[in-house]
């Protein structure tokens, strides 16, 4: 996988270089008023060989008149292989592509954007190519598979140990203490606590077993390195696992299953009941569930009987804790 | 009505995408209609209900599959050969994603589904020779073989076209045809069919869900939120205050935006408030919540399905959840109770709160007698508007007026349908024992909510009034 701005070099061919731009992953060019003259960038060389997907996002702000985007692509020796372009219009993001073929070799690919015919003198037409990147067919196949929402961001978050500052904020010391206090006081035998990060809340949990799971491979590394210095180490486990996912990691059912910060959109999409349903089935029955949430975040749905629920401010946010049996 | 689906994921990504929360909600839709096969289906039946995808894709089995084997609806499966097992990387303006493998398939069929065929390759009619377009409509006979006659009875157009020379071939292969769109060319062989999207709103009838407040102000909010967070919503919900005097409002009003708000000016007493936000609503199904109790997340869900199942249905109760600091008291008085048991379901010693389930086993005929002296159809129940109003709806009785209702409607003829899952937690408490701290944390919480949205506005205005050029 190609992206296009980051792993090629970019090279702005238009007469003033301040029309175009690039933000992270993103292309701006502003398209121009005379409709005979391209405005356009290059990148490459790169490396290209047999069936390629050219796959991008397009934008255009709102009052933009129509503008017509286009992807070049030529040989080192200047031979245009391809050309497609798409006329786009209306302030919306919409995705495009084209797939080609080529002989192993080394080719430039240009991002363009041209005036639609009919609009012309719109100063409007900022352009946006948003991600542009070129798979290989495996790689797109690959691609189908990954989940992952959001693992990426939070992955590169825990580059850093405590990424959110959980150790050194009042708020989170009294989130941890609002949620240990909200569990009904018996013995548990095995506890499961999702989204544990670095073990911020987990290693306070009650339970002779707690099992921690994260989806960020680098959170998890961290807790176990926290738990190697624990005299109680033994009592812990993590896992690197998907909320969504977690049957495939995991059997049996759990007396606490205890879930914060994980159900939101960002990371679990807009499908409540597949959550729900996840959840649920680690409960043993009469098992205690406990979610901890950014209460605009979340819509709440477990099919459980709620027991306890409170409402706290937290940072900027206001907090629900909810505790339910089943 | 045949139901049109491509991919059901955990997001909608494009307009091809339906998340599976909507997909649950469309399918719970379609109790009060019959799913059938295509080779069932009768178009001029109103009810009757056809649910087909296009593709096959792999994300089908694992999200859409298992709600067709839970409700035991059948479902069409429309096969593009050549793609089994592919990525989608041909369709350039789609995210990616994966069809159906040949093992996936074999799942799908053990859950309900049929296969059908959608060409081998999608490719457009209009641009194939004869030879070639006959390729496109040839069931590949290893599938055949596979998966049996049952099987590839039915064809499905590819691009939404159909062309007279594609569709006299159809005819020769296929027991029937279905197209791409709602307009269709009709007749059985272009059948019609209904793309399905995100906000699809395939439900028939209106639910409006009525808390009536009288000075529960510590409790209203806990109820509205529970209202608000149904995984099948309510088309309306109306908040009637009358006539508090504890300051309910504050709260009420924080929700004006989400809910509709009625304030009697005079307090007008329970029969008399019921039946006038009766008539403030119009939806075909009724609720009231209590303000001081809470709705489990799926109580609207279970309810509908219940009354759309049967048009003699008119009422549909749930089990309870007891729960407050006079629970267990309640939980001791239940025991005698003939045609329920009270189990324990949470109990915490430290601070001394137990939960309790209250769960029904009516006799197999209720009558109004029974009702009469052992109400078990609490005033929370789901009912029909119509068996309502053909019973004269709420009246003063003596006692308890939701027990009167109910009792009417079924002395007038009508089922009650039980849900045997506690959907309504049932609040517990004395007058004096208002806790009042869920209360005000909701309340703080909105007012947090009214502080922010203030300081941002007088932000904006002051830089805009900063920005004014001097005169």
């Amino acid at each position: 996988m190609l992206n296009l701005t980051r792993d090629a070099s970019v090279h702005f061919v238009t007469p003033d270089t301040k029309r175009a731009a690039l933000n992270g992953a993103d292309v701006f060019l502003h398209a121009p008023a005379d409709r005979a003259a391209k405005n356009m960038c290059a990148l490459g060389p790169i490396e290209l060989e047999g069936l390629c997907l050219f796959r991008s996002g397009l934008w255009l702000p709102s009052g933009a008149a129509p503008v017509r985007f286009g992807v070049t692509v030529r040989s080192d020796a200047e031979v245009v292989v391809g050309e497609w372009s798409f006329d786009h219009s209306g302030a919306n993001e919409r995705r495009w592509g084209a797939n080609f073929e080529v002989p192993s070799g080394r080719y430039l690919v240009d991002l363009w954007t041209m005036m639609a015919p009919e609009a012309l003198g719109n100063v409007r037409a900022w352009a946006k190519f948003i991600a542009p990147t070129i798979w290989s067919e495996p790689e797109w196949f690959l691609q189908t598979n990954a989940r992952g929402l959001g693992r990426s961001e939070t992955e590169l978050s825990y580059d850093e140990p405590d990424p959110w500052g959980y150790e050194r904020n009042s708020d989170d010391a009294m989130r941890r203490a609002r949620l240990l206090s909200a569990i009904p006081r018996r013995s548990y035998e095995r506890t499961l606590d999702i989204g544990c990060g670095d073990g911020f809340i987990t290693f306070s949990l009650p339970g002779a077993q707690v099992t921690g799971c994260d989806f960020s491979d680098k959170a998890i590394a961290r807790a176990i390195e926290k738990q190697a210095q624990r005299a109680d180490g033994e009592r812990f486990a993590f896992i690197s696992a998907d909320a969504l996912n977690l049957r495939t990691r995991l059997t049996g059912v759990y007396d606490l299953v205890v879930v914060t910060g994980v159900l939101y959109p960002h990371y679990i999409g807009t499908s409540w009941s597949v959550v729900d349903e996840t959840l649920r089935s680690f409960m043993r029955p009469q098992g205690i569930l406990v979610a901890c949430h950014i209460h605009d975040w979340t819509p709440h749905r477990f099919k459980a009987t709620r027991v306890r629920q409170s409402f706290y401010r937290y940072r900027d946010y206001t907090h629900c804790l909810e505790v339910f049996t089943a | 009505m045949i139901l049109l689906y491509h991919k059901v994921d955990l997001s909608p990504r494009t307009m091809w995408w339906v998340s599976v929360d909507a997909f649950e909600r469309q399918m719970s839709a379609l109790s009060d209609r019959q799913v059938v096969t295509l080779d069932e289906y009768d178009h001029s039946n109103p009810d009757h209900v056809v649910i087909s995808f296009d593709g096959v894709y792999a994300d089908i089995l694992r999200y859409a599959a298992p709600t067709m084997r839970r409700r035991a609806y059948p479902f069409e499966l429309f096969v593009v050969g050549d793609t089994i097992g592919q990525s989608n990387w041909f369709d350039v303006s789609e995210p990616p994603a994966r069809f159906a493998s040949l093992s996936e398939l074999d799942e799908l069929v053990a859950l309900g589904a049929r296969l059908q065929w959608h060409t081998a390759s999608h490719a457009d009619p209009a641009t194939l020779d004869d030879a070639a377009l006959d390729r496109e409509l040839t069931v590949d006979p290893a599938l055949r073989a596979k998966f049996g006659a049952k099987h590839f009875r039915w064809f499905a157009y590819p691009h939404g076209r159909v062309d007279a020379r594609t569709a006299a071939r159809v005819q020769q292969h296929f027991a029937g045809a279905v197209a791409c769109d709602d307009v269709g060319p009709g007749g059985a062989w272009g059948l019609p069919r209904k793309t399905v999207v995100e906000n699809t709103r395939l439900q028939r009838n209106h639910i409006s869900l009525i808390v009536p407040n009288y000075n529960y102000g510590a409790y209203v909010g806990q109820a509205i939120e529970s209202a608000l967070a149904q995984t099948s919503p309510a088309d309306e919900i109306l908040v009637i205050d009358d006539a508090s005097t504890d300051g309910s409002l504050d709260i009420i009003d924080n929700y004006r935006g989400e809910v509709r708000v009625e304030v009697n000016e005079t307090n007008l007493g329970i029969v008399e408030c019921f039946r006038k936000a009766v008539n403030l609503t119009r939806g075909e199904y009724i609720a009231f919540l209590g303000a001081d109790n809470r709705l489990r997340c799926d109580f609207i869900q279970c309810c509908r399905e219940l009354l759309d199942a049967n048009p003699r249905t008119a009422i549909a109760f749930t089990d309870v959840a007891l729960f407050g600091p006079l629970a267990p008291w309640k939980a001791e008085r239940l025991a005698g109770h003939p045609y329920s048991r009270v189990s324990e379901a949470f109990g915490d010693t430290d601070t001394g709160e137990r939960v309790f389930w209250w769960c029904f086993q009516p006799p197999p005929n209720i009558t109004a007698g029974t009702l009469v002296a052992h109400n078990f159809i609490h005033g929370s129940s789901m009912y029909r508007r119509a068996a309502y109003e053909e019973v004269g709806g709420y009246r003063s009785a003596g006692h308890a007026e939701d027990k009167d209702l109910f009792a009417r409607m079924v002395e007038a003829g009508w089922r009650a349908a039980h849900a045997r899952m506690p959907l309504l937690e049932y609040r517990q408490h004395s007058a004096e024992q208002a806790n009042t701290a869920v209360g005000l944390e909701l309340a703080v919480t909105q007012y947090r909510a009214e502080i922010a949205r203030l300081r941002r506005r007088i932000a904006e205005l002051e830089r805009h009034a900063n920005a004014a050029p001097p005169q």
